[in-house]
């Protein structure tokens, strides 16, 4: 009995969801017209076109693809920005860890649409090869956008390298105001103290000759992200005045930080601290930095946040030191100093990702413009800002004192919360989904002049002169490459596998590889730019 | 003749179909879908041919030949990922596809019931965390102060830095599959081992055949064409090795030994190379085409009742 | 049972021990990850995990709750997970029951076909472009439909359905039953075991997927639960963004990853047991001749 009641089960729902696939298939095909709009492909923006050129005073549909990915038709930013602009969004948000992906598939598939933020320039270039995006005059940009422009030019000059190929521009360049700090240095002063060291270690020597105080009380003197191609042992490097695996100018010529002798002699040293026990073996992983330098395990970190300092955050990392040992501390450093007096720090630069325009907006010049200056006056006029980009005072946010409006704000609950700020369209980065970052005049109030100050403290940024490595023509080709050698070869030197003579095979692989291919073209763009 | 021969064995066809049109009828609706989105977008593979261009479209776009073969297939770094990418292949063959298979041997001959389900339960846990965070879980677990490094110092053997050593990489690859897939790979074999007649051990029992004799000669021959057939599908996939986990696995000095073909691949794919990527899937694809057809008539050699056609 | 020799006596310690340490192995990321996510983020900071947590806390889960797609993203995934699911049982046993008879046409062709479609793939373009031109983009069909019969779950299921012996079906032919009768009144009900199996498989591959909604959902509010450990595990994992160094907040502590997981994961994870029961050995074959 209960077998054939377990039977009629299977049969009945089987046809429930034939049934119900097929009505909704149908349902779901005659309503897609309605549905899809959001991404509408080019048809749909000529005809948009059509209707706006009349009128000026229509309201003009624009079609955009960005980043963040938590907005509905109710979200704050959306709304300020169509009523502050008078136009119509059609929203496309990607996540950023798919962006890429996906934004290049739906491009594929012909859906271009009106503005699209462009995360790399490499990507920007191909769509520019692949005839997907419009060409945006740096005269029309003066034009339309010359507050964006000046900021630009004094504030984030490499920017250009981000959006030109073959002396063309293709796109607006964003600034990135962060770009401009490296990571903050600090030193554990109580296991500093507890080994018998006096003051705060200020040059490599000085460090070493702690390192070893600290040997003795089994601590290890520093520990770093081997695995990464970028922040492998980076204050070190900029000790010795490089920072590989940058393009630099060294005696009028571009060559690449990781092959030059500076770098060689900074691994020298390394790999002596290494043998004598002075670094964490397990550099190499580039895992749980943060949880060895609160137990104590190393007392030199180059890789902290400025929040890792903040006394008034329960979760910040001196409070997790103090938390399991009350006389814990650590302190903000500045960076190690080198025998000729060098220090750095890794930055990424001032220029940050692009806006690009679709194809067909060449035809659509009105409408190029008329985001353009959306984009200027958000950028420019700080209350146009304020209104699109950080929110409403009172709703999102707070002046930190109201009579001084320059010692900054803070969000207000649940606004606190970045992933429900984000719903709103708003960052708590100060950037604007659909203009990106302003210049630092307009940036620096909002921060205060406290965060700013703090920012800036012991800022010996060093940034590739390109900015990102990938304006190259054939960076995509060999980059990847270079830097898998690059992490792989550094990281044996340093552990001793391979003998610092090895180095100048390194430089030999690392030239066939590429490396010299990619220095020809880093002159040429480098010399090109010069001229003009 | 020929005519007449060949209207017989329409003829013959035609009474075949018909026979069997209620079959078909429950058959056709499954198989076109099966058709349309396993068939249709195949024209794809056409990029690996061809100089692709978006407003070309894949049909219109200019042929290519066989340039990003060359671009693919150029080079000792090929040959290290390709030398590298067999050997994992075949120590999880080796190891990684009898692993679900003992399990479910294992489980069938505990007594104790609630005991059983409760090891299937668990084993199948670590199948729902991504690599990223089964990785994260091993840097510590492998680390210099991590729980293998006390339990090998109860041995008093000496404390190894495991993940950085390109010696045991393999072994950590292998040994960390196993315990990702064990219990998610055995669940097909328990429904195998579900589906066996009870009186055929009932018989055996009654024979006074040994328990190891029972495993042999009746669970094992049970699963037999599930094994055969997951074996026979595995293969097809030969140079799939799991990008995932090698690559969170990998760290600075185990870079060399961690290349597999996703990784070299995914080094080279520049913007929209949807070429070399689909070059390098062809190239998968073609090899795994050719292990499945050799390894299916060897099966068919065997026993012509097996095998996946 | 009684005249279990030493040896077998041995052997069912020795299994026994080893499916306690496997069990305990396999358990230790579950619970890892679970304890990760009741501490705070300093205490996660100050001294890993050990197990129990100092100061228990439902702060992550708190937080992550308070997400406002959250709801909406479960639901998502519990739509395509059913659909997606009842759908599969259905095309792939329809599929697959005259695949196993031996008088079926064409058998071994449409078997290559199968396993050809396996090892070969188009690429993600005419895929998208498919389901673009479908009209599916942005419905929920974009995600069950184009897996709704995938070779590898009809070979497996065929494979079961030839185990079942002819004389049934025979038999019922016999009685007069039709095609359709036959496969709704024997084959289903005798192959339980694996359509158990297939529905577990394809019940965690919907939970799990994130690819294919990522891509064919435009909307927020059409995207599913597994978007979220992405965004939140892996979205840092793969692009740190340059700078984020400096900006704390845009890290998200390990505990709020844990959180996360956990929160996504917990319902198919409870799933497991509920299906283990139809892996009773011989209920079917033995109720069969009842």
């Amino acid at each position: 009995m209960k077998r054939k009641k377990g039977v009629r089960i299977w049969g009945g729902s089987a046809a429930a969801v034939l049934l119900a696939c097929s009505v909704g298939l149908a349902g779901c095909t005659s309503g897609n017209g309605g549905s899809n709009q959001g991404g509408a492909g080019t048809g749909q923006n000529e005809q948009t076109n059509e209707t706006s050129s009349g009128t000026n005073e229509e309201r003009m549909s624009i079609d955009w693809m960005n980043i963040p990915s938590d907005l509905s038709d109710e979200s704050y930013a959306l709304n300020a920005v169509e009523e502050a602009f008078n136009v119509d969004i059609q929203y496309n948000d990607i996540p950023r860890a798919d962006y890429v992906q996906k934004q290049q598939i739906v491009l594929t598939s012909g859906e271009v649409p009106d503005v699209m933020y462009v995360l790399d320039p490499n990507q920007l270039f191909k769509y520019v090869q692949q005839g997907l995006v419009a060409e945006v005059p740096v005269e029309l940009i003066e034009a339309h956008m010359p507050g964006v422009k000046q900021a630009l030019d004094s504030f984030a000059p490499q920017a250009w390298y981000y959006t030109k190929t073959d002396d063309r521009n293709y796109g607006i360049p964003l600034m990135y105001y962060n770009g401009q700090f490296n990571a903050k240095s600090a030193w554990r002063t109580d296991l500093l103290e507890e080994a018998g060291v006096e003051g705060i270690p200020q040059t490599l020597d000085e460090m070493e000759a702690a390192f070893e105080k600290l040997k003795q009380i089994g601590v290890y003197g520093m520990n770093t992200n081997g695995n990464s191609y970028y922040y492998a042992f980076f204050t070190i490097f900029g000790a010795y005045g490089v920072m590989p695996p940058q393009w630099m100018v060294k005696d009028g010529k571009v060559v690449n930080a990781a092959i030059q002798p500076e770098a060689r002699e900074a691994l020298e040293r390394l790999a002596d601290w290494y043998s004598k026990g002075y670094i964490d073996p397990e550099f190499v992983t580039g895992k749980e930095l943060e949880q060895k330098f609160v137990e104590g395990k190393f007392a030199y970190n180059h890789s902290l946040s400025l929040n890792a300092f903040d006394e008034s955050n329960p979760n910040s990392t001196l409070n997790a030191i103090k938390a399991i040992k009350p006389d814990g501390m650590m302190e903000m450093t500045p960076l190690p100093v080198g025998a000729e007096g060098q220090q750095g720090g890794w930055a990424w630069g001032s220029a940050g990702s692009i806006y690009a325009f679709g194809k067909h907006l060449e035809d659509e010049p009105e409408k190029m413009a008329r985001i353009m200056e959306m984009m200027e006056q958000t950028l420019t006029d700080p209350e146009t800002f304020m209104q699109v980009a950080v929110g409403e005072e009172g709703t999102h946010w707070e002046y930190n004192n109201p009579d001084q409006p320059g010692e900054g704000l803070t969000f207000i609950p649940p606004f606190d919360d970045s992933a429900k700020l984000a719903t709103e369209g708003l960052k708590n980065s100060f950037e604007s989904i659909f203009a990106g970052m302003p210049g630092p005049d307009v940036i620096e109030p909002f921060l205060g002049a406290r965060v700013v100050e703090d920012m800036e403290q012991y800022n010996a940024p060093v940034w590739d002169i390109f900015g990102k490595p990938d304006v190259l023509p054939s960076a995509g080709k060999y980059w990847g490459d270079l830097t898998n050698l690059k992490t792989e070869v550094y990281a044996q030197i340093v552990r001793g596998d391979k003998t610092i003579e090895e180095f100048d095979a390194f430089v030999k692989q690392w030239n066939e590889l590429g490396g010299a291919e990619l220095e020809a073209e880093a002159n040429e763009l480098y010399q090109s730019v010069a001229r003009q | 003749m020929f005519n007449r021969s060949l209207a017989g064995n329409l003829e013959d066809r035609w009474r075949e179909y018909k026979r069997n049109r209620y079959l078909f009828l429950l058959f056709l609706p499954g198989f076109a879908l099966f058709l349309l989105f396993n068939y249709v977008p195949l024209y794809g593979i056409m990029i690996a041919f061809k100089e692709y261009r978006v407003t070309e479209g894949i049909l219109g776009s200019a042929w290519a030949g066989l340039e990003h073969f060359n671009r693919l297939l150029a080079g000792e770094a090929f040959l290290n990922a390709l030398r590298n990418t067999i050997i994992i292949a075949l120590l999880k063959m080796g190891f990684g596809f009898p692993a679900p298979i003992a399990l479910a041997l294992l489980l069938n001959e505990l007594r104790l019931v609630w005991f059983r389900r409760v090891v299937q339960t668990v084993t199948y846990l670590p199948h729902f965390f991504s690599w990223v965070i089964l990785a994260g879980i091993l840097f510590v677990f492998l680390g210099s102060d991590g729980a293998m490094n006390k339990l090998v110092g109860l041995f008093g053997l000496e404390r190894q830095l495991w993940l950085l050593e390109p010696d045991y990489f393999y072994g950590i690859v292998v040994l960390t599959d196993i315990w990702q897939s064990i219990g998610w790979g055995s669940i097909i074999y328990f429904a195998a081992l579900a589906s066996i007649d009870p009186t055929l051990y009932e018989a055996a029992i009654a024979d006074g055949a040994s328990r190891w004799r029972r495993v042999w000669h009746i669970s094992l021959p049970s699963m037999m064409p599930t094994i055969i057939t997951l074996f026979l599908l595995q293969l097809g996939n030969f140079l799939t090795v799991g990008f995932d986990q090698i690559y969170n696995l990998t760290t600075a000095t185990t870079l060399e030994v961690g290349e597999i073909l996703d990784t070299y691949v995914l080094r080279r794919l520049l913007t929209m190379d949807y070429e070399l990527g689909m070059a390098a899937g062809l190239f998968n694809s073609v090899i795994g085409i050719l292990l499945v057809v050799t390894a299916n008539r060897l099966v068919k050699w065997y026993d012509r009742e097996q095998g996946l056609w | 049972m009684f005249t279990r020799t030493w040896g077998e006596r041995l052997f069912d310690w020795f299994n026994f021990l080893f499916l306690l340490l496997l069990g305990l192995c396999t358990l230790y990321p579950f619970i890892y990850v679970l304890t990760l996510s009741l501490m705070t983020p300093a205490d996660a900071l100050a001294m890993r995990v050990n197990f129990i947590p100092d100061n228990p806390t439902l702060a992550s889960y708190e937080k992550v709750f308070a997400h406002p797609y959250l709801w909406q993203a479960y639901f998502n995934t519990i739509v395509r997970t059913v659909l997606g699911v009842s759908l599969m049982l259905l095309m792939t046993s329809l599929v697959a029951y005259p695949l196993s008879r031996r008088g079926f046409s064409h058998r071994g062709g449409i078997m290559k076909l199968l396993v050809f479609s396996m090892l070969f793939n188009g690429g993600m373009i005419p895929m998208y472009l498919l389901v673009k031109n479908l009209g599916l983009l942005n419905s929920v069909w974009a995600l069950v439909l184009p897996g709704a019969v995938t070779a590898f779950n009809v070979i497996i299921m065929k494979n079961f359905f030839e185990g079942i012996p002819g004389e049934i079906i025979e038999a019922a032919r016999i009685d007069g039953a039709g095609e359709l009768r036959i496969y709704a009144r024997i084959i289903l009900p005798l192959s339980v075991p694996v359509l158990a199996v297939i529905a577990l498989w394809g019940a965690v591959t919907h939970w799990n997927a994130w690819f294919d909604a990522m891509l064919y959902m435009h909307d927020s509010d059409k995207q599913v639960l597994q978007l979220f450990v992405r965004r939140t595990v892996i979205e840092e994992a793969v692009s740190l963004t340059p700078g984020e160094e400096l900006n704390r907040e845009a890290y998200t502590p390990e505990t709020l990853k844990a959180a996360t997981i956990m929160i996504v994961s917990l319902p198919i994870l409870m799933v497991y047991p509920f299906v283990q029961r139809f892996f009773v050995k011989g209920v079917l074959l033995g109720s069969l001749k009842g």
